[in-house]
């Protein structure tokens, strides 16, 4: 068989491919019908779950060193070629780490606190859309099912933050508990919007559908999600929940060694999820102008996935974080009314016959260009510039001869 | 009809990674107990009193309006997806919840149940 053909059989789409290679096997060993159908679904979530491990590897690092960039340093770059080892040398030393239980803990609990907050990430992974008809789990509920599930990370940092008998820890989790309920609200809003247009919840219609990314339909709805969306992965601008300059780590405080690195994990696989939801639900999940007829579907989600999870990275880079009252303002008083507004012209939108979809675009970038001024008008009047700048040149002038004057004293 | 079976795999990685990593590090790594490492870890400072302590009602106040909007939300998602059968009887009907629902949102505003005091 030439290249060609099977890079577009099988290479294209790695679920007929397992599918192939199970019926072959099938037919080798005679396995029942129903064992077929469970080892394809493992081999599903196989994938998913090997995309999840080597993604946590390299978004880490990736976002050490770009940080670095960001930060005008280096990054990790001793151990290995370019420090691309430095995480195999960070895992080693963190299962070397004694798992130390702090006094009147309540154990049970405390040990499932980090497998907890794993499993409603890696349960996401089961609605995205690798390729066109290429999803580990297909169902009519994806985008509420990917909610539902997420939103479950609150148990995992209260049970550890309870349990650690730790007052930051406490802290922590009560700040996490009231931060992940508050950014649920807009975040689920801002999808509804994504489901009025698509009219369906399943992702893989969502994703096929957009032959306009949904990105440039609902602009309010995907400003609202992305920061619902960091807000929920607990991510640095909006980290509150581990600030450490209030709390010490937030939650995990009481955690070390390996049960931290899972914390870890999961934070970094939560962001990854949001990320890829992103993509799904704005950004056509696999499909890139001209390039899907020639890269495989499932290369360029995950391609277009980092693209967004850089884009956090950025974010993080660029922004400080957020003060806790300044964060449930931003929630409440911004994010949820920005949501409703979305909803309402998404809605109003679709009703005109004909052409929704330009309707709806037309409504939402309209109001985003109203806020957008409104927000400019209210913001303070810039001073001069030169003005400014020489008032400054003449005090630090003032400064140095003061200064200069001071060492020639003594 | 979706393949929700599929669903038990990712739950059984999502358990196996965390509990793996643990399992070999309990084989790895030191067990010397000692009851200053098990301390509270408060910077250093031997912490003051019991840890449960009491909290401010504002957290009860954001949970109250989580709830009305969750329920809320619940009601818009089948409703966004049978919007186009719906057409304009199921705009009007659904402002009027959003306007009733709005009246509330206003009213915990006002009392400013939203801010962090």
């Amino acid at each position: 068989m030439d290249f060609v053909a099977f890079y577009y059989q099988y290479i294209w789409n790695l679920s007929s491919m397992w599918g192939s290679v199970l019926a072959w096997l099938q037919s080798q060993t005679g396995l029942p019908g129903w064992a077929i159908y469970l080892v394809f679904g493992f081999g599903g979530a196989l994938g998913a779950f090997l995309w999840v491990a080597i993604s946590n590897i390299i978004l880490v690092f990736g976002e050490r060193r770009l940080l670095g960039r960001f930060q005008i340093r280096f990054g990790p770059n001793r151990v290995g070629p370019n420090g691309t080892l430095q995480l195999i040398a960070d895992a080693l030393k963190s299962v070397g780490k004694e798992l130390v239980i702090p006094a009147g803990a309540d154990k049970p609990i405390y040990v499932l606190g980090p497998i907890v907050a794993f499993i409603p990430a890696m349960m996401g992974f089961a609605v995205f859309t690798f390729g066109p008809t290429m999803s580990p789990v297909t169902m009519d509920i994806g985008v509420l099912y990917f909610q539902a599930v997420t939103s479950l990370t609150a148990f995992a940092a209260f049970m550890a933050g309870w349990s650690s008998n730790n007052k930051f820890a406490l802290f922590g989790a009560m700040r996490a508990v009231a931060q992940f309920v508050s950014y649920e609200i807009p975040l689920v809003l801002a999808v509804i919007s994504v489901v009025l247009v698509a009219g369906t919840m399943n992702t893989l219609t969502i994703a096929n559908q957009q032959t306009i990314v949904y990105a440039l339909v609902l602009p309010i709805a995907l400003f609202v999600f992305t920061i619902a969306s960091i807000a929920e992965a607990n991510r640095t601008p909006m980290d509150i929940v581990e600030a450490e300059s209030e709390i010490v780590a937030g939650y995990h405080t009481e955690y070390g060694g390996m049960a931290f690195i899972m914390f870890y994990a999961a934070e970094y696989t939560h962001a990854l999820a949001f990320g890829a939801m992103l993509n799904v639900l704005f950004l056509g999940g696999w499909k890139l102008f001209w390039l899907d007829q020639v890269l495989p579907p499932w290369l360029l989600f995950i391609l277009k996935s980092y693209f967004v999870f850089f884009i956090l990275i950025w974010m993080r880079a660029t922004f400080p974080r957020l003060r806790i009252d300044q964060l449930m303002s931003l929630g409440w008083k911004v994010l949820v009314p920005l949501a409703l507004v979305s909803l309402v012209l998404t809605s109003a939108g679709m009703l005109v016959p004909g052409l929704p979809l330009l309707a709806v675009a037309i409504f939402q970038w309209v109001a985003a260009g109203l806020i957008i001024l409104a927000v400019l008008s209210r913001l303070p009047r810039r001073t001069n510039r030169e003005e400014d700048m020489r008032a400054r040149r003449l005090a630090a002038q003032a400064a140095m001869t003061a200064r200069t004057a001071v060492s020639a004293q003594s | 009809m979706g393949d929700y079976v599929y669903l038990v795999f990712f739950l059984f990685f999502g358990v196996l990674f965390p509990l793996g990593g643990i399992v070999t590090e309990r084989f790895l790594s030191p067990k010397k107990p000692d009851p200053i490492k098990e301390t509270t870890y408060e910077c250093g400072i031997e912490t003051e009193g019991t840890t449960w302590v009491q909290f401010h009602t504002r957290y009860y106040l954001y949970a109250l309006v989580f709830l009305i909007f969750d329920v809320e939300a619940i009601f818009l998602f089948p409703w966004a997806v049978a919007y186009n059968q719906l057409a304009l009887f199921g705009f009007i009907e659904m402002m009027i919840f959003l306007a009733i629902l709005l009246v509330g949102f206003a009213y915990a505003w006002r009392k400013r149940a939203l801010e962090w005091r």
